[in-house]
């Protein structure tokens, strides 16, 4: 019973909010929009008023408590209109309270710089007003004209608008005046998964990497492909990218791209903060950590610019949406051999003891590392660092005179031994191998054996895996075969069923850099991935991760090493 | 009605046992970097795993960062994808009037 009472409540609420709304009340009203006073009539099928206004009619609409409002500019486009004041029977109904400086001159024809702005300040707006007044086929037939006309120009401003967005050819106005025309690469067949969510988010799909015009840069020819995601809801900015036989050309930036069939501006970055370089931008942040031994500052810059994750996101993206014709693949090419010379660039090894006690070590410019500290066995050490060297130098290298050596025989027992430690999370293999080779270490050298770690630092994945790494470490011992040729061995069971070289163990990650492995000190460099390579450097038994407090206890170390074994055994799939 | 019951508890124990349970940990963020998935790829000082975290974790992710300050991770063990970040403030900072 006191559910219906409840249910009856709830309803008569509704019927007397809905009696109680201004359009069943007051079935005229006068608008004023800017200076001029409209009278409109409610039409209930609608749920709209229309004001006649001779030639130009004006739809008003309230809905939830706004007011929006759509009419023809001089030109008869359709507009939205900002309502200043409703009134009826002299009563006020609305008034607009909150003023921004209007210029009245421009409004309500605004004139909008290029179609993206035209398209989120009218188009969409109008079509928002218009959305669900499709069925007037009941209406007397002038306001059924009037209605139909508003919604058939909006369909079709709407129907031009996918048409520019969907041109082969532009033309392309760029910053130094250069007019070039690019035409836009083919599509792939798309995968129905592509299909599926291109429908469910109304974003389509298409490539954006045009192949262009050739583009002169100080009397020297470059081919020129255009990155444009030609949608004006997009945030992926546009780009022009010069190419020549010896790989990426000057940077040069697009001021204006224009639609041939329409000859329509559909982007004007004219006073674009990157047009007129007033920003700090990424690219300027990563140029600075460029080392000056790569090259120019002109190409320092232009590395950082094919280093910016966005664009890189992009060439990914394209590649599953576009064929793998000229443009794209010079420009992926082109990339590689830029992003080459950073891989082969000679840097300078840095380690740093920092305020927290931390050991970090670090890439960086040759020609600045002798000011920055003093030089130790092929690394630059800081003055906190240096300080310290008694302490971290079995870190740095470790101790090179090997007098406890075993047979292979011996390292393939260490092996199964190892694989066998209950304790030890092996098929947790996304994270822990810090502690896996801590724990290994530790009980190896009970046995009198002598371990050393080896890691790796970089973008490191395991193929055919889901592993994917920042580092990884593994305990070595030391092999001396017949011959007495003593080699550094891997006891690594969450990689390997047995003991392997460490080139082998090298091998087994793949790398997402454009070098391979180098070897460096310990703590390897932290920039390794960033300077496109990835490194492979040998510490003492003692350090637990890459980079930690030099203070830190071997029972810290210890207790760590058996919680995070703990806490990842839990989570081994069974 | 007492079968009923019993049914809906046994989907429902079966729907609490099929869910994943969570990591928690205590962790310094180091690096930070969008990928093509449009997700951050966490480089963490005290673990060797590249994590993920959706970009509406970007406020924490770098308030940690910038002042270097813990975070408590929430994570799924097998994704390794980051379900909840909070910000541990330092000592100082809690005494700053």
């Amino acid at each position: 019973m006191k559910i219906i009472s409840l249910l009856l409540f709830v309803l008569s609420f509704q019927l007397f909010a809905e009696s109680s709304s201004v359009q069943d009340v007051y079935k005229n009203i006068s608008v004023k929009i800017n200076s001029s006073t409209y009278n409109c009539e409610y039409h209930s099928s609608s749920s709209i008023y229309i004001c006649p206004n001779n030639n130009k009619p004006i739809l008003v609409k309230f809905s939830a408590g706004v007011i929006t409002a759509i009419g023809r500019d001089k030109n008869s486009k359709t507009q939205i209109l900002s309502v200043n004041e409703v009134e009826s029977r002299g009563k006020t109904l609305f008034k607009k309270t909150v003023w921004f400086p209007e210029n009245e001159d421009a409004s309500p024809e605004v004139k909008f710089a290029d179609v993206i702005s035209e398209a989120k300040g009218r188009i969409e707006p109008v079509k928002g007003f218009l959305k669900n007044l499709k069925s007037l086929f009941m209406f007397p037939s002038a306001n059924k004209n009037i209605i139909n006309s508003f919604i058939e120009d909006s369909e079709k401003e709407q129907g031009a608008f996918s048409k520019i967005y969907t041109e082969e050819n532009y033309s392309i106005e760029l910053e130094d005046g250069q007019k070039i025309n690019c035409k836009r690469g083919a599509p792939r067949t798309f995968t129905s998964q592509q299909k599926k969510q291109a429908e469910e988010t109304g974003y389509p799909l298409q490539c954006g990497i045009f192949k262009c015009d050739s583009v002169t840069v100080d009397g020297k020819s470059y081919d020129a492909t255009l990155m444009y995601e030609s949608n004006p809801y997009t945030a992926i900015p546009d780009s022009m990218h010069l190419t020549d036989k010896d790989g990426i050309g000057p940077i040069v930036r697009v001021k204006k791209i224009n639609s041939n069939q329409s000859s329509t501006t559909l982007v004007d970055n004219t006073n674009s903060i990157l047009l007129n370089n007033q920003s700090t931008n990424i690219t300027s942040y990563l140029a600075k950590a460029i080392p000056e031994s790569v090259g120019s500052e002109q190409d320092r810059r232009k590395i950082a610019a094919y280093k910016d994750p966005t664009l890189n996101m992009m060439l990914q993206y394209y590649s599953g949406i576009c064929t793998e014709d000229k443009p794209l693949q010079n420009l992926k090419e082109a990339r590689k051999k830029l992003v080459e010379k950073l891989a082969q660039a000679e840097l300078a090894e840095f380690i740093q003891i920092l305020g927290d006690g931390s050991l970090i070590g670090s890439f960086i410019d040759p020609n600045l590392a002798p000011d920055v500290g003093c030089y130790y066995q092929g690394v630059y050490l800081n003055a906190e660092a240096e300080k310290n060297l008694s302490r971290i130098k079995k870190n740095i290298h470790p101790d090179q005179h090997v007098d406890q050596t075993i047979s292979m025989a011996k390292a393939e027992e260490l092996f199964k031994k190892a694989a066998n430690m209950k304790d030890i999370a092996w098929k947790y293999t996304a994270d822990g191998c810090y502690a896996r080779a801590h724990l290994m270490a530790r009980r190896f050298e009970a046995d009198g054996v002598r371990v050393d770690k080896v890691w790796i630092k970089g973008d490191l994945y395991v193929p055919d895996s889901k592993i994917s790494w920042n580092f990884h470490v593994a305990p070595i011992v030391y092999v001396e075969d017949e011959k007495g040729t003593v080699k550094k061995i891997v006891i690594d069971p969450s990689l390997f069923n047995r003991p392997v070289t460490v080139e082998e163990w090298d091998a087994k990650m793949a790398k997402k850099t454009a070098r391979g492995s180098v070897v460096t000190s310990f703590p390897f460099p932290e920039n390794s991935a960033f300077m496109e390579r990835s490194t492979l450097s040998f510490s003492s038994s003692d350090p637990y991760l890459p980079r930690e407090n030099i203070n830190l206890t071997e029972e810290d170390k210890m207790l760590r090493a058996n919680q995070i074994m703990k806490l990842y055994k839990m989570q081994e799939p069974r | 009605m007492k079968a009923a019951i019993l049914i809906l508890m046994l989907i429902m124990g079966s729907a609490i046992r099929a869910e994943e349970k969570s990591m928690e940990f205590k962790a310094h963020v180091v690096k930070m970097m969008m990928t093509k998935d449009k997700l951050f790829r966490l480089e963490l000082l005290e673990f060797a795993a590249a994590y993920h975290a959706e970009d509406k974790f970007e406020p924490c992710l770098q308030q940690a960062m910038k002042e270097k300050a813990e975070v408590i991770l929430k994570v799924s063990p097998t994704t390794l994808m980051v379900k909840e970040c909070t910000v541990i403030e330092k000592e100082k900072d809690k005494n700053k009037k």
